[in-house]
């Protein structure tokens, strides 16, 4: 078992990794994800004691403190009992040394095998990984990446290591090595303590148990593999797994918005974060299995041994509506409906016509009045990105008046709200009439909103929502006049604004491609309540 | 011919009856000249007669008019503001308020009102600027009812109530949602009301019940009552009687015409 307290490495003056605990123990293999920079590497190097930097903190292998290790001990650790298979694999191997050879040498400068003895076991390892003979005879001018990254796999495992370090073993590989390479690290992990550091979540999936998430040096976010990857409590473990290309049927490539900095103080994230408020500036949180507060996961419970660094327990619910009733006709149309929208979730409400999702979206702008229940919204104090709900109506022609100038019709949230002069106002009503991809001259900006065509309008109307910078937007069919293309804009174009501001959207539509293409969620509106669409699942499922 | 265009048609007459009633109080023309024949007949000099005193009937009745039109006008169009305002108060305001609040609109308009003006025309003899202040307050309840009703059909609607999630102000409420829509309606209703305030005047004026300093079509009516004996008097009548019943049913052609073009469906409004 190897544990890992409050590791922390500084090259100079910069904090390369700071207070990293994790435990690593025999078959339950831990993957290690991040962006590049993150410092990955730089905990594989100082796990190995390689390390350039300054090393603090504990590092225990059993019993024993590596950190206390003297040279000769060290050199006993460093690939007999922990073994590094590194990234940069063009320098990794001996150029003067044919391949064999040098699996042979990491056995018998170990001490662990005789020659004879070690050159069989090298030839079985490498034989293992789909490396013949011939191919392990030549020198490493002679190797390809990939075979020169499946030779080293063979090398680290050639002493049995206890701890296995494996950084990028997979990226350099063609599918059919790779799932050779992958099935080798899955029967090494048996009985040996694995931390494989990957861009490859598909990799992390097939072979890691837990996942850790590293972000500047600091671990955000560890926790069984499944929960991590399909149910990420961290803003920023949401915004990894969103940029995955194999997402099926999900959204279009999301991310992280922003670029790394190294704030002075406060959660590293902050700057990058659209739930940040004014404390994680102050204040750098510290890795807890803190209660829930998150809801992304389904109303799954999170196990116990999922924790992650975070002043708001993760992602927050930007909108939690609990046991809503409404009755309107003498027909209960919504019937204790409960519903948590996380922010920067797309949750997308279908069902038949009538069935009440309308209402719903009309509660929840403030249009009607429920009988029952109610409505919250997060609003802890001191949020950078604060705003309320807006709503994109169905019917754009009884929303905005019918005498209204466009400018007028897409200003009037920022008049009545009192936000900003004359001129700012302006701007923004342009800004957000150029995004819904609307003119924005003086002649379109004064024609009244009745002379508009139904798509045109539908776009003001979306304008208008935006023009509120609002936290939720609650699209009810806001796209069913548009054409193709311009909806393929303007849903772009609100996937991009949940990227940047962490936009919670509720969607409500029949067109089920679009659905399975933009939501987190898919629920359908039956007997007034939201249940979990069948067959559709949740696009994150794994 | 348009709701537009009639709306401006009917702004356009207004606007000429205002003008003509401003310009008629800023610069007064002088009284006609007492130097004519006395009761004499229409003739091309005079073309409705002269009356007792020698004076130019026809020259009497135009100098009537801007003071006729300016109280109508001022009483319609304050009586209007004050219902207007009234009206939309009561549907903003929470139902039990609101319903306070028409009700005691109710009680007015079951006054006999025109008796209430008489009394108080009686009391202090008023002036042409009291007199409109009279008339306003005496007519503004009768259409509070329809404007309540028109501002609750427009709070129905969803612009109306997006605004109000907005946060809008009463003001921007009534100034960018309640109003242009209720335009037509509002024009019509100016107009009627100008109309009935021009009659009423009239009738206090006839009766006596105004300052009689200034000149007007029912004290003149009633100047030449007394004088029935001369057959020539009935040139008298004539002037002041036309004029009186030109610009009222004028009056009442219009706004009826806007009226029932805007009010019953309301689907213009």
């Amino acid at each position: 078992m190897i544990v890992i307290d409050d590791l922390g490495v500084r090259h100079g003056e910069t904090t390369v990794l700071a207070g990293v605990s994790l435990t690593l123990v025999p078959g339950r293999p831990v993957a290690l994800v991040g962006e590049s920079g993150a410092g990955k590497t730089s905990l594989a190097l100082a796990l190995m004691r390689l390390s350039p930097g300054q090393v603090h903190g504990r590092l225990h292998i059993g019993d024993e403190d590596v950190m206390a290790f003297d040279a000769g001990r060290l050199r006993r650790y460093r690939g007999g009992q922990a073994a590094l298979v590194v990234q940069a694999v063009g320098e990794a191997l001996n150029p003067h040394m044919r391949a064999l050879d040098q699996v042979v040498e990491a056995m018998t400068c170990q001490g662990t095998a005789a020659a004879s003895k070690a050159r069989t076991r090298a030839l079985a390892l490498l034989a293992a990984q789909g490396i013949g003979e011939d191919t392990a005879a030549r020198y490493p001018a002679g190797l390809s990446g990939g075979e020169t990254q499946r030779i080293l796999l063979a090398m680290a495992l050639a002493n049995d290591p206890a701890l296995l370090i494996l950084d990028e073993p997979t990226a350099a590989l063609d599918p059919a090595s790779r799932a050779t390479a992958l099935a080798t690290i899955k029967e090494a992990a048996r009985d040996r303590c694995v931390l494989f550091i990957t861009h490859d979540f598909a990799a992390v999936r097939e072979v890691a148990v837990e996942t850790a998430v590293l972000y500047g040096g600091r671990l955000v976010e560890h926790g069984p593999t499944r929960e991590v990857l399909t149910a990420p409590r961290h803003p920023y473990t949401r915004g990894l797994v969103r940029a995955l290309p194999e997402r099926h049927g999900g959204k279009d490539l999301q991310g992280v918005p922003g670029v790394f900095a190294r704030p002075a103080r406060g959660c590293l994230f902050a700057n990058r974060c659209p739930q940040a408020v004014a404390a994680c500036r102050e204040m750098e949180p510290r890795l807890t299995r803190r209660a829930c507060g998150h809801i992304c996961g389904q109303g799954r419970d999170h196990g116990r041994d999922h924790v992650l660094a975070c002043h708001r327990g993760g992602i927050v619910a930007a909108m939690t509506v609990r046991g809503l009733t409404k009755s309107l006709g003498g027909r209960r149309i919504l019937d204790g409906l409960d519903l948590t929208l996380g922010c920067g979730e797309t949750v997308v409400v279908c069902g038949q016509s009538g069935s009440g999702k309308s209402t719903l979206a009309r509660i929840l702008a403030g249009l009607e009045t429920p009988d029952g229940g109610g409505v919250a919204f997060d609003d802890a104090p001191g949020r950078v990105n604060p705003g309320g709900l807006a709503l994109a109506p169905q019917h754009p022609h009884t929303a905005i008046a019918a005498h209204f100038s466009i400018a007028e019709a897409v200003a009037e949230p920022l008049v009545c709200g009192g936000m900003g002069d004359a001129a700012r106002r302006e701007a923004q009503t342009a800004a957000c009439l150029a995004a819904v991809h609307l003119p924005t001259d003086t002649a379109f900006l004064r024609r009244r909103a009745h002379s508009l065509s139904g798509g045109e309008l539908q776009r003001v109307a979306v304008a208008r929502a935006l023009v509120q910078e609002p936290a939720v937007l609650v699209a009810d069919e806001a796209t069913s006049a548009l054409d193709v293309s311009v909806q393929a804009k303007i849903v772009r174009l609100l996937m991009e604004l949940q990227e940047k501001r962490g936009l919670a959207m509720l969607f409500i539509t029949h067109d089920m491609p679009l659905a399975r293409r933009v939501a987190d969620r898919i629920l359908v509106m039956d007997h007034g309540r939201l249940r979990p669409a069948s067959g559709a699942g949740p696009a994150f499922a794994a | 011919m348009t709701g537009r265009t009639r709306t401006l048609l009917s702004c356009a007459g207004i606007a000429a009856a205002g003008a003509l009633a401003v310009f008629g109080l800023a610069c007064p023309l002088p009284d006609a000249p007492m130097t004519g024949e006395v009761f004499a007949p229409i003739s091309a000099a005079h073309p409705l007669g002269t009356n007792q005193l020698g004076q130019d009937n026809l020259l009497r009745t135009l100098l009537a008019a801007p003071g006729a039109l300016a109280i109508g006008l001022a009483a319609g169009t304050a009586g209007l503001v004050a219902s207007t305002l009234y009206g939309f108060a009561a549907a903003m305001l929470p139902p039990t308020a609101g319903r306070a609040m028409l009700r005691a609109v109710d009680i007015l308009t079951a006054l006999p009102n025109i008796v209430l003006a008489m009394l108080l025309a009686t009391c202090f003899r008023p002036g042409p600027l009291f007199l409109a202040v009279i008339l306003a307050a005496i007519t503004w309840p009768a259409e509070v009812r329809l404007l309540a009703a028109l501002a609750r059909g427009q709070m129905q609607r969803d612009s109306f109530r997006t605004a109000m999630v907005y946060g809008a102000r009463p003001l921007h409420l009534l100034r960018r949602h309640l109003l242009p829509p209720a335009g037509p309606v509002l024009a019509a209703l100016a107009i009627l009301g100008t109309r009935r305030a021009v009659m009423h005047a009239s009738g206090l004026a006839f009766l006596g019940l105004t300052n009689p300093s200034s000149p007007t079509w029912g004290s003149m009516l009633a100047e030449s009552l007394p004088l029935f004996y001369e057959p020539s008097a009935i040139w008298l009548i004539t002037g002041p009687a036309a004029a009186l019943s030109l610009s009222i049913l004028g009056l009442t052609f219009l706004g009826t015409r806007l009226e029932r073009r805007h009010i019953p469906t309301g689907e213009a409004a």
